[in-house]
């Protein structure tokens, strides 16, 4: 069974010149460093919904339990979904949002990341660049 | 300043980009609920199995906490797996997902288990590869008469053929009427000049 697949977009001019928000990776490779722990799982999950006969039925089993949650009206009609690695930890999770490409359900574009301590969580980031990658790659 | 293009990149991508370098803990982690979910098992199941409680099963599939060598056993044989663990990974060998059904049904075939018919595969391929040991077994009575002639007490490299379509060259010794092939001998599954070919 094909399951989902996990991209991201780099910072600097989309392939149709459009100049795009700060990169993600480079969200997700500060998180590695300073968050080491977190990060890794962040990494089995993503690793998990992404393996070819389970990868879907991990997708449910993660949506079920709350470690992905989607976030509706976050940003317009939009709809953004969030990963908590790991779903609560008192010092704090990473929250990393996605978007389900429209052109492909089970393709999982990774928007934001952030390390969140009792905050409210910052989804303009996001949106920013959820309406970038609607407009360069996903119409 | 120039603003590079940007493309869309797999995860898997950006991962090797930063040479992540998983724990060995991460990649059991993931083994294990990939094996669970396969499995059809729920946490709740697999801490049955485990006589213990769904919440001790979602630390551990959380890297919570570090597991013990004997929880990872337990969960293994939970999950009808068997634990192996070794300090020199380098020489640790993963088989594709893909093939491990196939090899199990050739261990079967074979009467071995599976760890034992992977490492006589393995072993058997790197011999071949290094030409090392393998050669020193095989006995002058399965070489057929060598076409060239050769001085007696000598070593000499020569073809010989093996009589199932398999060529060595290979130093031999004349001795007593004895061909004996030694261990720096090379195999090839064709004659070299029709390797050459391909």
């Amino acid at each position: 069974m094909p399951s989902y697949l996990v991209v991201l977009i780099s910072g600097g001019k989309s392939k149709y010149g459009n100049k795009l928000s700060s990169s993600v990776a480079k969200r997700l490779r500060e998180l590695q460093s300073s968050h080491g722990d977190e990060f890794a799982i962040l990494r089995k999950i993503l690793n998990t919904i992404q393996q070819e006969n389970t990868g879907v039925k991990a997708y449910d089993e993660y949506v079920s339990n709350e470690v992905i949650k989607k976030l509706p009206k976050a940003c317009g009609k939009d709809t953004l979904w969030e990963i908590r690695a790991p779903k609560t930890r008192r010092s704090g999770v990473i929250r990393a949002c996605f978007h389900k490409a429209r052109n492909s359900e089970r393709k999982l574009v990774l928007l934001d990341a952030e390390f969140k301590v009792k905050k409210e969580p910052n989804l303009s980031t996001a949106c920013k660049r959820l309406k970038e990658y609607i407009r360069d790659y996903d119409n | 300043m120039t603003t590079r293009n940007t493309e869309e990149i797999t995860f898997e991508e950006f991962l090797s980009s930063i040479e992540y370098i998983p724990s060995a803990t991460e990649d059991l982690v993931i083994e294990a609920v990939n094996t669970r979910l396969e499995k059809g098992l729920t946490q709740k199941d697999l801490a049955a199995k485990l006589e213990t409680t769904q919440s001790v099963v979602s630390r551990f599939e959380n890297l919570g906490r570090q597991p013990t060598i004997k929880f990872v056993e337990r969960v293994a044989k939970a999950l009808g797996l068997r634990f192996r663990a070794t300090l020199d990974g380098e020489f640790m060998y993963l088989v594709p997902k893909s093939i491990q059904q196939d090899v199990r049904v050739q261990a079967e075939r074979s009467d071995q288990s599976v760890s034992d018919y992977l490492s006589s595969q393995l072993t058997g391929h790197l011999n071949r590869v290094f030409a090392r040991s393998e050669w020193k077994l095989i006995t002058s009575e399965k070489i057929s008469q060598p076409t060239s002639s050769i001085s007696p007490d000598c070593w000499e490299k020569l073809d010989v053929d093996f009589g199932s379509g398999a060529f060595f060259t290979c130093r031999i010794s004349h001795n007593q009427n004895t061909w004996q092939i030694r261990e720096d001998s090379e195999k090839y599954n064709t004659h070299p000049s029709i390797r050459a070919k391909r």
